[in-house]
């Protein structure tokens, strides 16, 4: 879990919205494990989104979310259903959520999160459906058709439920899009993809839904109805915090530095710690877990910085010079 | 397989020897025949029938073929090679019922029967009951029935069938038949074996290359079995073994890459049917023991289903006759299927008993039918089922003919035991259905025709369907739908021959259309159905025809089927029309025949589906040769 800020005033206390951001580490599975809800868990919790899962060990099914660090994007069928097609996370992280969702899936916010707004999700496709429709797979179509002419496409819709209601507003995302005339334009998504889900305004937690042009009267969608997410960015609402002096919060050395620095947590509370450049854009966010916490910024350009370090009613930022 | 068949050869072909008297045989025959009529004859429905060596002029390799070129039955073919069910009055496939000598062949686990399988001369004759016969056949008899009966052919003979045919796209067929006959005892032994590459071309769209089928290969091989035995003065015992071995590549679809995916079937069939015939009642036991096995893999999807089962079916009836004007039938039977299945949690054993009943009266030019049966199926009770039908000839060339029943199809293993979704609550299909018929057969000097109409209409009850369950990702089975059926099937058949003697010109003329009506009378939201929605690969219309010469040693036969647009899974499928020519010259010297023939199937080249996805082939060609040898000493005639 991460948390960043974003500043709405500067005054010697100011208020922010808090951001959660759920990737899934805290789970902390080994490569190509999964966690399906065959040991018994069938809530997963992350930030402060909640999935919900079944497992039917009769057949060793499952429904609704899992919780996978697969590598796998080269089987194809069923047997591969946890699988994202970027075989791994955000940002080269291990671990995401997939889910299977033939009438829709939700994802439950919790604790500050509920009722606020959700930033936007990382969707990808799992490696299931992203197989099928590039090769087709006895049931379900490969996209394009016969001709790749076929106008085809793989629909993710997002809503929101608040106050037990579901809205008739939705955020579209196509995990597959034929539907180009070039047909080289043609594509199925390979990538972590951000979607942008602010439009949707606050929320107490969001459904999502497929859709596929490759459907059969009996069975319904062909298109193996799942999809990967991570890094889902949901607000805790308005927090209020004490700007206060650096030195009374943090302390940083050696400044200018190259390629690391040493920041010292000096009240030794849960804090975070973001790093800015000069146009606000955030280039690094960090928990601190000591009381000494080294920082690289090797990957960092050569220029100033503001380095932001907020603990839950206090906040304070200096300026980093890199080398 | 090798064991197998030579554990057939060294038990059945070499001890023959036993010879009976010719005058009893030939009563006990006539008895017999009467006999089997209260049950084959479905009395008000209409039937065809087609005795296998009268096929020549037939451009068919196996009984699909054959029931779809002359019947106007539907065949949902998924590509040559494939599977193909049949669809009987806007019925699916598990509303037919295909029997092996009275035995059902339906696959318990799927409830239906893969007809692609069964070669045309697996036996001496096939039959096609339409309409409603669960009352005397049970469930799954609700389209129709379609029948494969061995017949024997008493008499001192020996006889050797040789056929081999070459296809396109890499077919090859062999059929050896080997009959060896005495006046009690009659063999025959039945080998074909199919092979194809199935290889073609196909139409993809406009300005776009052909592609070619891959990954279609098939072979099956089938060894038969029968051997007939006149025990004494009333007794007969019949012994049919049939062996099945079928692996077939499964094709991609015109949608897919590639496919790695097979399907092997294999089967058992041993029947011992034992019948003691009297001048006024015929006793009959029979016993059947059929296993089965299903292997579907599909390495590229890490897909593996397999399954078997086994079928014990045993039936005891008793007929009784007053000079042939009443008639009844009373039979009992019993069967225990075993089966197992990797989507089941456990090894379902089913176990049905059922009591029939029927009664048949005749008099003068009205004839007139009464059936009744009650099953038991794992101890639960399926609903009664009667049927009553009449024939009334009011002039030679008015009939009128009708028939009412009720008729049911218990569930599927897979409907009832699959894991997940599997319901083991569901109910049996069941419905009315009524249909009439009145036909005009007349003759102008050697000319014969007939015409006639058929109107039917059929109701079905608890239609089972797969739908998502409440709150939970997986499909279930459910008795959900309500599905009615109706239609016109009107007929004209025409018959000339020049002569009685064999180098006559005949010319023989069957046209058939049937207008079938089937729709959903629930709505559904998933899987989507509106009322009054026609159901899926029912073709509104569909017509068909057929022409043959005959002349001297020469038979010219042309089939053309018209089949109107229908439903599918994923839209709508255009009409087609499909022609197949037949050429055949034989020649004869003494015992000896043979036979050459050319079929040239598709002869228009059309690009058509019978299923989405699942192309079909353009022109394709079967080039073949039969010789046969009969030293018959001594035929009986009845």
């Amino acid at each position: 879990m991460k948390k960043i800020f974003t500043f709405l005033l500067t005054l010697s206390s100011l208020l922010v919205i808090a951001q959660t951001t759920s990737d899934f580490e805290n789970y902390g599975i080994p490569v190509d494990s999964v966690l399906n809800g065959s040991d018994g868990v069938h809530n997963f919790n992350s930030g402060n989104i909640s999935l919900f899962n079944e497992y039917f060990p009769s057949w060793g099914g499952w429904g609704g979310w899992v919780i996978s660090a697969s590598t796998d994007i080269s089987t194809a069928g069923y047997t591969n259903d946890f699988s994202s097609i970027t075989g791994g996370g955000v940002d080269n992280s291990l671990t995401y959520a997939v889910t299977y969702a033939p009438y829709g899936s939700i994802i439950k916010l919790e604790n500050d999160a509920q009722g606020e707004i959700v930033n936007g999700v990382y969707v990808t496709n799992g490696t299931y459906a992203f197989l099928s429709m590039t090769d087709g797979d006895g049931f379900a179509k490969k996209f394009g058709g016969a001709t790749g002419d076929d106008e085809d496409y793989f629909l993710l819709t997002i809503k929101k439920y608040l106050g037990g209601t579901l809205s008739s507003d939705s955020v579209n995302f196509y995990l597959a899009d034929y539907r180009f005339a070039d047909n080289s334009q043609d594509y199925i998504v390979d990538e972590w993809t951000w979607v942008d889900l602010t439009s949707l305004g606050q929320a107490d937690s969001l459904e999502f839904s497929l859709s596929s042009t490759d459907n059969s009267s009996n069975y319904g969608m062909n298109t193996p109805a799942y999809f990967a997410i991570d890094n889902v960015i949901t607000s805790d609402g308005l927090v209020a915090v004490e700007n206060v002096e650096p030195k009374s919060l943090f302390e940083i050395y050696p400044n200018p530095t190259t390629d690391f620095l040493i920041l010292k947590n000096l009240e030794q509370e849960r804090a975070e710690v973001s790093i800015f450049d000069m146009t606000g854009r955030l280039m690094s966010n960090n928990s601190l877990n000591n009381f000494k916490n080294e920082i690289n910024i090797h990957n960092l350009a050569k220029g100033t910085y503001l380095v932001k370090v907020q603990t839950e009613t206090k906040v304070a930022s200096q300026l980093l010079i890199k080398q | 397989m090798n064991k197998i068949i030579l554990s057939i050869f060294c038990i059945y072909i070499f001890p023959f020897f036993s010879f009976g008297q010719l005058d009893t045989i030939h009563a006990l025959r006539e008895v017999e025949i009467s006999a089997k009529k209260i049950r084959k004859q479905s009395l008000g429905a209409q039937n065809q029938k087609w005795k296998i060596k009268d096929l020549a002029k037939i451009a068919a390799q196996n009984i699909s073929e054959l029931i779809s070129s002359e019947s106007g039955i539907f065949i949902k073919s998924y590509g040559s090679g494939s599977l193909a069910t049949s669809s009987i009055r806007g019925g699916s496939a598990g509303h037919n019922l295909v029997l092996w000598n009275g035995f059902s062949l339906q696959s318990p686990i799927l409830g239906l029967l893969d007809l692609s399988l069964l070669p045309l001369n697996s036996v001496e004759e096939i039959s096609l009951q339409k309409g409603g016969n669960s009352a005397i056949w049970g469930s799954g008899a609700i389209g129709g029935v379609i029948g494969m009966d061995s017949q024997p052919n008493f008499g001192i003979h020996r006889s050797l069938d040789v056929k081999s045919t070459i296809g396109s796209f890499g077919n090859y067929n062999q059929e050896l038949k080997i009959g060896y006959g005495g006046l009690r005892i009659y063999g025959v032994t039945k080998v074909f074996h199919q092979q194809g590459e199935n290889n073609f071309k196909y139409f993809v769209a406009p300005g776009f290359p052909k592609r070619q089928q891959t990954n279609a290969e098939v072979s099956q091989l089938n060894v038969i079995q029968d051997l007939y035995w006149k025990m004494g003065q009333n007794n007969q015992v019949d012994f049919h073994i049939w062996q099945q071995f079928s692996n077939r590549n499964i094709p991609p679809t015109n949608v897919q890459t590639k496919s790695i995916a097979n399907q092997i079937d294999r089967s058992t069939r041993l029947m011992v049917d034992w019948k003691n015939i009297n001048e006024t009642y015929v006793i009959q036991g029979k016993v059947g023991f059929f296993k089965e096995r299903l292997d579907y893999r599909d390495n590229a999807i890490s897909l593996i289903s397999l399954s078997d089962f086994s079928t014990l079916t045993s039936e005891f009836n008793v007929q009784k006759f007053w000079k042939n004007k009443h008639k009844i039938l009373g039979a009992i039977t019993h069967s225990l299927t075993m089966a197992n299945n990797d989507g089941y949690t456990e090894s379902p054993i089913e176990n049905r008993s059922a009591i029939q009943l029927s009664y048949f009266f005749q008099k003068n030019n009205y004839k007139f039918q009464t059936s009744i049966r009650q099953e038991l199926v794992d101890g639960n009770l399926i609903p009664l089922v009667p049927s009553l039908g009449f024939d009334y000839s009011i002039f030679s060339w008015f009939k009128f003919q009708g028939k009412v029943s009720r008729n049911y199809r218990i569930p599927t293993l897979n409907d009832r035991f699959w894991n997940s979704g599997g319901n083991k609550n569901l109910k049996p299909e069941s419905g009315w259905s009524e249909e009439a018929t009145i036909s005009n057969p007349f003759t102008i000097g050697k000319s014969n025709f007939e015409f006639s109409i058929t109107a039917f209409n059929r109701n079905i009850d608890n239609w089972i369907l797969w739908a998502p369950a409440q709150g939970q990702p997986f499909w279930s089975a459910f008795n959900v739908s309500k599905v009615w059926s109706r239609g016109l099937e009107p007929r004209f058949s025409f018959f000339y021959k020049s002569k009685t003697t064999e180098n006559s010109l005949a010319i023989d003329v069957k046209i058939g259309y049937d207008f079938i009506k089937s729709t959903n009378e629930v709505a559904m939201e998933l899987p989507r159905r509106e009322v009054g929605e026609q159901i899926i690969y029912v073709p509104l219309h569909q017509a068909f025809g057929r022409a043959t010469l005959s002349w001297k040693n020469i038979v010219l036969s042309y089939q053309h089927s018209f089949t109107g647009k229908a439903r599918g899974q994923f839209g709508d499928i255009d009409s087609y029309h499909i022609g197949n020519i037949r050429m055949q010259y034989f020649t004869g010297w003494k015992k000896y025949k043979s036979t050459i023939f050319l079929n040239i199937k598709n002869s228009w080249n059309v690009n058509y589906i019978v299923v989405e996805r699942r192309p079909m082939p353009g022109t394709h060609f079967q080039l073949g040769i039969k010789f046969s040898f009969n030293n018959f000493l001594n035929t009986i005639k009845t």
